[in-house]
């Protein structure tokens, strides 16, 4: 009897820690969602008011009707992240394949120079990547983000599928070998289906890397047309929209939704996503 | 060398088919960069003056040494990681141990702490620097007139002593989920059996915690405490959002600083060389790392 | 097998939406105007397309922005040679010369003629656009340091005349004591309205403290001809910044925020604002015109201030460089496009002919003088380094991490390898 009072009692304290903790981690964006909502005069009144006084679509307005590099922010993102799986998973899905399953010579170099690549920051490759693009016209392009991002989020790829590829039994590839398919048979139509969540795996992180990717969008991307929201947004700051935190919340707000609502939905093949995706040396 | 069987021919042939697209957009765009980047670290290189890159040895690593600035960015890359890693690890692990107890609204829990991870850091940057102004922002209200601390009022990113641990509670609200979810995962992978044989020896939930729990969770340690490291050493987005390395050099940090001689002086050599510092010190850091926790298998 | 075609197909349809991004088809008419994002919302540059369009028809308009943080990037792909517009307004005169210096800007000499002619531009500004005598840049946003008062808050402290204007200050003592009365403080010694705010950010930060050795010493060059990090009177300008955010008299608000200065004064929280002229007008239009008034830096009646000045420049590889001249000169100097911006926001152009009509608004007589005894700063190659090295030392001063002697040290030392030669 004292033993389950004991354990209710706990059970309440973990649940208050609970939420005590979500709502510590949600409040900078509650906050945010609310200034969106509140009329300029009232966001730069001290003492401040935490909830609106009058909740106005203001801000929402200017975003839609005065601000038309924030659609094109948006569709960039979009765009780059697509294109940056689109490289991504079949390479990483051949390669892996073919590094998990496959001997042959060259195998051990390719290996070793993946896991050297994993241990090297990015901020090495900064620099000549812009050289590069500089000279074969890829700046400003959305090109000029999606092959950087795809060779540099290649090499988890790879061990992930490698990995995943590995763990078939090689009873199915024999037998598919017998029934007379080729090789690209076997890896596309056999193999593949049964590595699918690895490729969500490798979809996650690409993902939630690319969507989020500061340095390199800042350096390549100078025009707004080619900018995507991690870069537009933080620029929409300065000079003519001094004075406007409100606008900056609504565009905040808008941009925040739609990930998480995606996050929200496909939240188990997220975490999943960024458990291998973390897994390396 | 020359593969004289057909067989094998074949299967060469076929397999390096498979790894050619890998290959090469890894080389076009790992390999022959990293090359490049070597090759730059040790050149005079201003990329609006210089015709092409000049060998001038190791003066760009000896000028960085006598660089006041590089020093400090260095000096705030130490601190920033110091501070961040022992948080950033405390706070993962005892919230993955929260999640990790079935409890009601464990689900509405676990979006909203894992939230973040979707939420770029820049745009975090942007947030934050809202929530951190001096006269508008939410924390000095809250800390004036609702909680009547108003002796807890800071200027956060203007003030030397503030700017930088601003920037780390950032860098914590964004990377703490990644943590969450590799402690989770560790957490899960103890078998529940042992837990079983502890109830039946009437062992509490402390000892619970610190003698079987934490022990088994070793290999997670090495995991989450590497790349915790990693994130550290590479803070950059909110940086440059927030305070670009001021006020003074207060928030300068390793990447900022590569960044600025490359792209602002046009001193691509110099910035290099402090890209392979960096890198160097994200390497070394995580040997010894690996070293200190050695993780036994299982 | 259908699948698989499906697949195939939606790759390459994919493929190509992302490579019509990649190729611009140059047609022979079409100006391409490169600018900073705000640029396109604060000039009317629309409607200038369209009154340059009744004149010249057929000719198309092509705007590309480039972020606010982000020009030096753009700089760097334009010292590339890549064609990034036919009229770039990215730029300081000052980063013209490494462009100059490889051939890439046209001269506009050959149009300054007539109406346009070299005499009737403001010399300070036209002179900052010229490199070894010849014009490679058209100033566009003029602006020169100054002072802006709030006049009723120097009214309540007792600084104006008797007609509620503000008497400037003769010098840094003088100007210390105004702050102190019209600093206001709280109960527990918060200070609740500073006497100044001034913009240190960056850029801003060398505008600011060479504005004050102008107005201080008349020159912001030390006797071997080198920028001045140490005469007395610059030890003075440090130590009177220091010692006003030390007591609560001066906001650092611009420590971390580019806008903070502004904001300060929109919303009261200082009553003195050392930046440039043109935000008198933006804050004016927040508290009311009326409050505000153009007050000279201590001494810069007699020494003058330093000015600065976004360009106009056509890069050698522009498409359609005559046409981009004439648009240069026709629209964005016409006097509807200057009077649009000085009244929405007290941005100058460079034609005299331009301000003359507003010369009898006390605002801007003041400015006009100003001007017309204002420097610029000199061209020189590692101009971004000396920002970046200033910025970052006098910051640290002002967080009272360094005396003001010893943040003139630094300063020294760390531009000494640096070449900062003036290139004329």
């Amino acid at each position: 009897m004292l033993r389950k009072e004991k354990n209710k009692s706990y059970r309440i304290l973990v649940f208050v820690i609970g939420v005590i903790a979500s709502v510590t981690v949600l409040s900078p964006i509650i906050w945010i969602i609310l200034t969106s909502f509140k009329d300029v005069k009232e966001i730069y009144t001290v003492p401040l008011t935490i909830w609106p006084r009058k909740f106005v679509w203001t801000n929402y307005l200017t975003v839609v009707e005065g601000l038309p590099e924030f659609p094109t922010y948006f569709f960039n993102s979009i765009k780059v992240t697509i294109g940056t799986l689109l490289l991504v998973l079949p390479a990483s899905a051949a390669a892996g394949y073919a590094l998990g399953r496959r001997e042959f010579p060259g195998k051990a170099i390719i290996n070793l120079f993946i896991i050297a690549i994993l241990a090297i920051p990015f901020l090495v490759f900064l620099i000549p990547l812009y050289i590069i693009e500089d000279i074969l016209n890829m700046l400003d392009t959305n090109i000029g983000l999606i092959l950087p991002y795809a060779a540099l989020n290649l090499p988890l790829g790879i061990l992930v599928m490698q990995a995943s590829y590995r763990e078939i039994p090689s009873e199915l590839e024999d037998s598919a070998r017998i029934d007379g398919a080729n090789a690209f048979q076997t890896w596309f139509q056999i193999m593949t289906p049964l590595v699918i969540t690895g490729l969500a795996a490798v979809t996650i992180f690409t993902f939630v890397a690319v969507w989020e990717e500061y340095m390199f969008a800042r350096t390549f991307m100078v025009n707004t047309s080619a900018q995507t929201l991690a870069v537009g947004l933080p620029s929409l700051r300065v000079e003519s929209k001094s004075w406007a935190y409100g606008t900056l919340s609504a565009a905040l707000t808008l941009s925040l939704l739609p990930i998480s609502v995606v996050f929200i939905v496909l939240r188990k093949y997220f975490v999943e996503g960024v458990l291998r995706g973390s897994v390396k040396g | 060398m020359v593969k004289r069987d057909p067989r094998k021919r074949n299967n060469f042939i076929v397999s390096w088919l498979f790894v050619l697209p890998a290959v090469l957009l890894m080389g076009a765009f790992l390999l022959y960069p990293l090359l490049s980047a070597l090759r730059i670290s040790f050149s005079e290189y201003n990329f609006v003056y210089s015709e092409k890159p000049v060998f001038n040895g190791l003066t760009n690593y000896i000028k960085l040494f006598q660089d006041p600035h590089f020093l400090v960015a260095f000096k705030n890359t130490i601190y920033y990681t110091l501070v961040f890693f022992p948080l950033f690890m405390l706070i993962a692990l005892c919230l993955a141990l929260l999640l990790n107890s079935k409890v009601k609204g464990n689900g509405i829990f676990q979006t909203a702490i894992l939230l973040p991870i979707v939420v770029p850091l820049s745009l975090a940057g942007i947030m934050f620097t809202w929530i951190f102004s001096q006269d508008f922002g939410i924390l000095n209200h809250l800390l004036a007139n609702v909680l009547h601390l108003p002796n807890l009022q800071r200027f956060w990113l203007g003030d030397t002593q503030t700017a930088m641990n601003s920037l780390i509670a950032v860098g914590l609200w964004k990377y703490t989920g990644f943590g969450i979810i590799l402690f989770l995962s560790g957490l899960k992978a103890i078998s529940s059996d042992i837990y079983e044989v502890a109830k039946v020896d009437g062992v509490n939930s402390w000892q619970n915690l610190f003698y079987i729990t934490l022990p088994n969770l070793k290999g997670s340690f090495s995991l989450v405490g590497i790349w915790g490291i990693i994130q550290a050493i590479k803070v950059y987005d909110q940086v440059v959002v927030m305070t670009n390395g001021g006020p003074g050099t207060s928030t300068l940090v390793l990447y900022l600083y590569a960044w600025k001689n490359a792209f602002s002086f046009f001193n691509m050599g110099i910035g290099e060389a402090i890209a392979f510092f960096t890198a160097a010190l994200a390497i070394i850091i995580s040997v010894v790392f690996k070293f200190v926790l050695k993780p036994e298998k299982g | 097998m259908s699948r698989k075609i499906s697949v195939f197909l939606i790759i390459g349809l994919l493929l190509v939406m992302l490579g019509v991004n990649m190729t611009s088809f140059a047609k022979t008419e079409t100006l391409k105007v490169t600018a900073e994002a705000w640029y396109f919302n604060k000039y009317p540059m629309e409607e200038a397309a369209q009154r340059f369009q009744a004149d010249h028809p057929g000719v198309t308009f092509e705007w590309s922005k480039a972020g606010d943080f982000e020009v030096a990037p753009l700089m760097l792909a334009w010292s590339r040679n890549r064609y990034i517009a036919d009229v770039a307004i990215v730029a300081s005169p000052s980063e013209a010369v490494a462009f100059q210096a490889k051939g890439l800007l046209l001269s506009f000499d050959d149009v300054l003629v007539g109406k346009y002619a070299k005499d009737k531009w403001l010399q300070g500004f036209l002179d900052q656009c010229t490199i070894d005598g010849k014009v490679y840049a058209i100033p566009s946003d003029a602006e020169v340091m100054t002072l802006i008062g709030r006049k009723d808050f120097a009214k309540e402290a007792g600084l104006t005349d008797a007609n509620g204007n503000i008497i400037p200050a003769k010098d840094l003592n003088e100007l210390y004591s105004y702050l102190q009365k019209l600093t206001v403080k709280d109960s527990t010694g918060k200070t609740t309205r500073y006497g100044l705010t001034v913009n240190w950010c960056s850029e801003y930060m060398v505008y600011a403290y060479f504005s004050g050795i102008q107005a201080l010493r008349g020159s912001i060059y030390d006797k071997n001809g080198n920028l001045d990090f140490s005469s007395k009177e610059a030890l003075a300008l440090l130590d009177f910044w220091q010692k006003g955010v030390k007591e609560g008299l001066i906001s650092t608000s611009s420590l971390v925020d580019h806008s903070g200065p502004r904001n300060d004064m929109k919303s009261g929280l200082a009553a003195i604002l050392w930046e440039d002229h043109a935000r008198v007008i933006e804050i004016g239009k927040v508290v009311g015109q009326d409050k505000m008034q153009i007050v000279p830096i201590p001494g810069a009646d007699t020494n003058g201030t330093v000015s600065y000045t976004m360009s106009l420049m056509i890069p050698k590889n522009a498409q359609n460089p005559q046409l981009a001249k004439q648009f240069v000169l026709e629209q964005m100097n016409a006097d509807w496009f200057a009077h649009d911006l000085m009244d929405k926001w007290g941005k100058l152009l460079g034609l005299k002919a331009n301000i003359e009509a507003r010369r009898d608004d006390p605002i801007w007589k003041t400015v006009y003088s100003l001007a017309d005894k204002s420097v610029g700063l000199p061209k020189t190659v590692d101009h971004a380094k000396m920002v970046d090295i200033m910025t970052a030392e006098i910051h640290n001063m002002l967080k009272m991490q360094q005396t003001p002697e010893k943040t003139l040290a630094n300063i020294q030392k760390q531009i000494k390898p640096l070449n900062l030669k003036p290139i004329k």
